[in-house]
């Protein structure tokens, strides 16, 4: 019994440390993150007679009355609540707006940017951090003589001290979806400037309250004797941020509004990741880019990119290959920054092989090079507007210029010729112009939008380059026919093809399967020399040049 | 007592240590931070459907049955048309199925033409008149296998629909809507099932058909059309009654100003 005890508690001992634990010589994980905080309103203001006349008789009452009124709801908001539900719930009980009520305006604006190391297997710690904040505040009172008013402006840095400020990260690994938990609480001394000034029996009395890197002074005069100064605070004052946030590991990101119990505005809007890295968000990957249908620039577009943390945004360097032979142009020129703006100074290719897969990269640069990951490049597609006419021709459209040169032009380049004034889709015009026998003519094949065409013998459906393929097919063979059928000695209606005008010579007609009598031998609605030319038409290989149309709409574009 | 107290302590001790086993095995289950963290970034990383479509495109399917369905339903007439030719080849489909498919988008176009349509390329007739055509051709291409069923959408079909039904039996083989067929020739008020039903009947060298063959070479309705040689007019009734002649060995005799003679028998 004994022994068997002295086995098995043992074993439960190991079982209960839990598995082996990660080697020591792992280096514990470093987080970096920024966070914004934002205050506007009653509560961002720092000091001054306005400010505090106004608190004592509106913000603070209110307030109060709002925090003793909502407590007994806030059970109702669940384990999850934000503080935006949470405030939302406080304010809802006296339904006043006090920012919009007192004449205060008060903005306090803090960016911190910090590093967290990880202390515990599951939570993470300052390591270090710096602030820096900016407040403005006015107010005013007036009435009956007396005006009473603030004035006070401040701004500055501040070091995070790791024993005063908090920036904690908790993981919880046990659910199914791990979330995390934030708690910031951070206080630094805020030193202002300004003057705040009461000013009373039409300026017989004043008090004045300056500030001066925070060291406040109280003086001012009474009935034209004045009051000596006095230092009624030798330390700045200071403002705390606290905030939290839960939430799955894919809201380490985020933004979060409310108005507190004052009606003050807040913001705070947090970034945190274990690693400095950039997502280049416009262009998308693989995404579209499509050359302006007029004007001057050959290509234009937006370059945005996330970058974590945002401190480091600036020093995000942007590299866009030549387009065409031609350098870009970039706004801001340095080409730095989360969200630029470039473009080409120039006429569009004449190399259909210009357009498609194009690459462009960011890097970071100064210290973020060493801070941050690389940024993988971003490949993504050129294309030209169909039907735009801005290619080097000039006069016909785009898809008539590029695409001559992809496999939907089967070569015939110069032999076809654009006449938008041809009333059907496209002609060969040899028949009754036997000068015009070597070439064949496309009219506007978007005229009615988008082009959807059918082969009456094969049901085959075509749509944009193919569909410009086998018209350009059906009308060579129309070509290659009357080469056939009439060679030299041209079309002779009147006493080879009298029989029945289907354009093919009345004796070849019976080894061709047709009637010398008969112009449309099928009876499906079409002349006998239209089926060959149809017939042509299924030797496109449907999709056989959308690897090379750049077109949009195209095949590639959507 | 000794030895149940025995066994009390070996059934605890197993207990217990299947209990911690399991949660061991659960905590070893648990993701570390990093791994957590890897698997959360590699999920906001994951490609947009978008850009994995566009990474590899899916084949084009061969249409089935619902599909064709679809296409023959639909507004767009040369998808219709498509579904048409494809309905009238596709031997690795039902025949009836076909045959049900077919008759029935016959019978919607009648009810309401594609007149809106337009033309098809290079085409003397007007889209909805080619579509009747095309279905009734692709029905005369079902073989035996889909006669029945054209057979029963033909005794229950009346008007314009019946009579490329009858068209569409005769091309099928069934002499017994020869006389019908015959006098839809010259008694249609459609030009399409007149052209139709007279080339049918010189497919089937039906020569009972010679008198309405031949007075139909008179038939009226000509359209005016154009190419690149210029505008043209066109008799497709004659045109395909002319053409039954002839492959009836009866010779035709085209004329200078576009009017078909027969020629005296000798």
């Amino acid at each position: 019994m004994k022994r068997l005890l002295s086995t098995v508690l043992p074993l439960l001992i190991v079982l209960a440390n839990g598995p082996p634990k990660a080697s020591a010589d792992e280096p514990p994980l470093t987080f970096v993150g920024s966070l914004r905080y934002v205050e506007s309103g009653p509560m961002a203001a720092q000091s001054g007679w306005a400010a505090g006349i106004m608190w004592g008789s509106a913000v603070a009452p209110v307030a109060g009355v709002r925090l003793l009124s909502g407590l007994g709801a806030l059970s109702s908001l669940g384990d999850n609540a934000t503080l935006a539900r949470l405030y939302d719930q406080l304010r809802s009980t006296v339904p006043v707006d006090l920012a919009g009520l007192l004449p205060i305006s008060a903005r306090y604006d803090a960016r911190v940017t910090f590093t967290l190391v990880q202390v515990a297997p599951n939570r993470l710690a300052l390591q270090q951090g710096a602030l820096r904040w900016t407040l403005t505040q006015q107010a005013e009172l007036s009435g009956e003589g007396t005006v009473i008013s603030d004035q006070f402006v401040g701004q500055g840095e501040y070091a995070l001290n790791t024993e005063h400020d908090k920036i904690d990260l908790t993981f919880d690994l046990r659910a199914d979806e791990p979330t995390f938990a934030l708690d910031v609480a951070i206080a630094h001394p805020m030193p202002i400037n300004g003057l705040s000034r009461w000013s009373a029996l039409a300026g017989l009395v004043q008090l004045d309250i300056r500030a001066q890197n925070g060291i406040e002074t109280f003086g001012g005069q009474s009935f034209g004797e004045p009051i000596p100064p006095e230092v009624v605070s030798s330390e700045p004052g200071t403002h705390a941020i606290a905030y939290s946030r839960s939430g799955t590991l894919d809201q380490l990101s985020g933004t979060e509004t409310w108005r507190d119990v004052t009606d003050t505005q807040l913001l705070v809007s947090y970034q945190i990741a274990d690693r400095c890295y950039a997502v280049i968000d416009e262009p998308p990957h693989d995404g579209r880019l499509t050359a302006p249908a007029e004007g001057e620039r050959s290509l234009e577009g937006d370059l945005r990119a996330t970058v974590l943390p945002d401190v480091h945004a600036s020093q995000l360097e942007w590299t866009l290959p030549p387009f065409a032979g031609h350098e870009p142009h970039y706004d801001p020129d340095d080409r730095r920054g989360a969200d630029l703006r470039f473009w080409f100074d120039a006429p569009l290719p004449g190399d259909n092989a210009a357009w498609g897969p194009y690459q462009l990269e960011a890097a970071f640069v100064e210290a973020a090079a060493q801070a941050c990951e690389a940024v993988p490049a971003r490949q993504v597609r050129l294309f030209f507007s169909r039907d735009a006419h801005n290619n080097p021709d000039g006069n016909v459209p785009n898809w008539f210029y590029y695409w001559q040169q992809t496999p939907a032009g089967q070569g015939h380049g110069a032999a076809m010729r654009y006449d938008p004034a041809e009333a059907d889709w496209a002609a060969f015009r040899g028949y009754g112009n036997p000068w015009l026998a070597d070439r064949i003519y496309l009219s506007n094949l978007f005229r009615d939008g988008e082009l959807l065409l059918v082969n009456p013998l094969t049901g085959q459906v075509t749509t944009g380059i193919d569909a410009y393929a086998v018209v350009v097919r059906h009308e060579w063979q129309h070509l290659r026919d009357y080469a056939a059928w009439w060679g030299q000695r041209g079309y002779q209606q009147l006493t080879e093809d009298a029989g029945d005008r289907d354009k093919i010579p009345d004796a070849l007609e019976p080894a061709l399967g047709f009637s010398p009598k008969l112009f449309d031998t099928p009876g499906l609605g079409l002349g006998d020399a239209e089926y060959s030319a149809y017939r042509a038409e299924a030797g496109w290989r449907i999709g056989a040049a959308n690897a090379q149309d750049w077109a949009d709409p195209g095949k590639q574009s959507r | 007592m000794k030895k149940g107290l025995l066994i009390l302590v070996i059934v605890a001790a197993v207990l217990l240590l299947a209990a911690g086993g399991y949660w061991l095995w659960q905590r070893a289950r648990r993701p570390d931070l990093a791994t957590a963290l890897a698997e959360a970034r590699r999920a906001a990383q994951t490609p947009t459907p978008e850009a994995s479509l566009s990474a590899t495109p899916a084949p084009t399917p061969t249409p089935g049955l619902t599909l064709l369905e679809r296409q023959l339903t639909g507004d767009a007439l040369p998808l219709q048309y498509s579904a048409a030719v494809a309905l009238g080849e596709r031997d690795d489909l039902a025949a009836d199925e076909r045959a049900r498919l077919l008759c029935a988008a016959l019978q919607a176009e009648v009810d309401e033409p594609s007149t809106d349509a337009p033309r098809l390329r290079d085409a003397y007739l007007e889209a909805h008149e080619m579509y009747r055509l095309r279905l009734t051709r692709s029905l005369g291409q079902l073989g035996p296998d889909g006669l029945p069923a054209v057979q029963a959408a033909a005794d229950e079909a009346d008007g314009l629909a019946r009579e490329h039904l009858l068209v569409a039996l005769a091309y099928l083989g069934q002499n017994e809507v020869l006389p019908e067929v015959r006098a839809l020739v010259t008694d249609s008020d459609d030009p399409a099932v007149r052209m139709d039903a007279a080339r049918a009947l010189g497919l089937l060298g039906d020569r009972d058909a010679i008198a309405a063959l031949t007075a139909a070479l008179d038939d009226g309705h000509c359209v005016p059309a154009s190419d690149s040689l210029g505008e043209y007019t066109i008799c497709p009734v004659r045109d395909q009654a002319a053409g039954a002649l002839d492959a009836l060995g009866l010779a035709v005799t085209r004329h200078a100003d576009g009017a078909i003679t027969l020629e005296a028998t000798p």
